[in-house]
């Protein structure tokens, strides 16, 4: 049945584009075996592009710097899946999903990216709802995304719990009023 | 520091220079690209799946990790680089981020790797 030797598996019920098959160099090496230290981490270039937003633009960034980012952040994706994962098989689920993922920042302490999370979850299922199969949905087609806002709101803190729910999103940072996804009745 | 700071600048010449291309390709393409991705998914669901309790992950799944890598980093720079300033420094070091790490328990996970 399965046409792409058993490596593509499709679950029922899941909310995408299951990633049991991978699209490029990954293909050639079996699930769970040691990584090469090139591809446990992010590339360093990106990594030092997104650090370069958070800080003055006189400043520099020294390399051991940028590599020790490089560490944090393969540390920061297992840990979240990982925890991911043990709900995952508590429920009984094969397929980490995007809730799966929220659930566990929130457990972790990292409760204050659920919210700019949520929304940015929200466009790209809005924006990917385009595209039949989903597979073009994940680069490029976040056109209503923007960075800055989105991590103001991260900074500022203003989502609270009470205010947003997944109908009515409003935020506004406080330098100026960006109001999304009102709806009334 | 001076050493660091000379290797730093032709780094940031390299990777400004490639930033400028980019940008003027950003530009051109009529500001879709700046929306894009910055992390690459294939490489974020490899090193998920190096862990061998997982077994599938869906594309929204990478996609919000992917997303919160980026927060990720851009908090832990953000907090690393008080400590720059108040050492009255321009460059981001390694001992910065040593320093902030006691200073927020979400960081707690990451005793052991800086060593």
């Amino acid at each position: 049945e399965s046409f792409m030797g058993g490596q593509y598996v499709m679950e029922g019920g899941g909310d995408g584009e299951e990633l049991g098959a991978t699209e490029n160099d990954d293909d050639n090496r079996g699930d769970n075996e040691p990584l090469r230290e090139q591809d446990r981490f992010l590339p360093i270039a990106n990594v030092a592009r997104i650090m370069k937003k958070s800080i003055p633009k006189t400043g520099k960034i020294a390399k051991d710097a940028k590599e020790t980012v490089q560490e944090c952040v393969s540390e920061f994706i297992s840990f979240i899946t990982s925890e991911a994962s043990e709900r995952c098989h508590q429920e009984k689920r094969k397929t980490i999903n995007g809730e799966d993922i929220l659930f566990a920042m929130s457990t972790l302490g990292f409760d204050s990216y659920v919210e700019p999370l949520k929304q940015y979850l929200q466009k790209y299922r809005e924006s990917s709802k385009g595209d039949k199969g989903g597979s073009g949905g994940a680069d490029g087609t976040l056109e209503d995304l923007a960075e800055e806002s989105f991590t103001q709101s991260l900074s500022t803190g203003l989502l609270t719990s009470e205010q947003a729910n997944s109908q009515n999103v409003i935020y506004a940072p406080y330098s100026g009023a960006i109001a999304q996804n009102i709806s009334f009745g | 520091m001076a050493g660091v700071e000379e290797m730093e600048s032709q780094t940031d010449d390299k990777e400004n220079s490639s930033e400028k291309i980019v940008k003027t390709k950003e530009k051109n393409s009529n500001q879709d690209s700046e929306k894009l991705m910055k992390l690459p998914l294939s490489r974020i669901k490899s090193i998920m799946k190096s862990d061998p309790d997982v077994t599938l992950a869906s594309q929204e799944a990478v996609i919000t990790i992917a997303k919160a890598t980026e927060l990720f980093i851009w908090e832990l720079s953000k907090d690393a680089v008080h400590s720059t300033l108040q050492s009255k420094r321009k460059t981001l070091q390694r001992k910065d981020l040593d320093c902030i790490l006691d200073t927020r328990d979400c960081y707690l996970f990451l005793e052991g790797t800086l060593d």
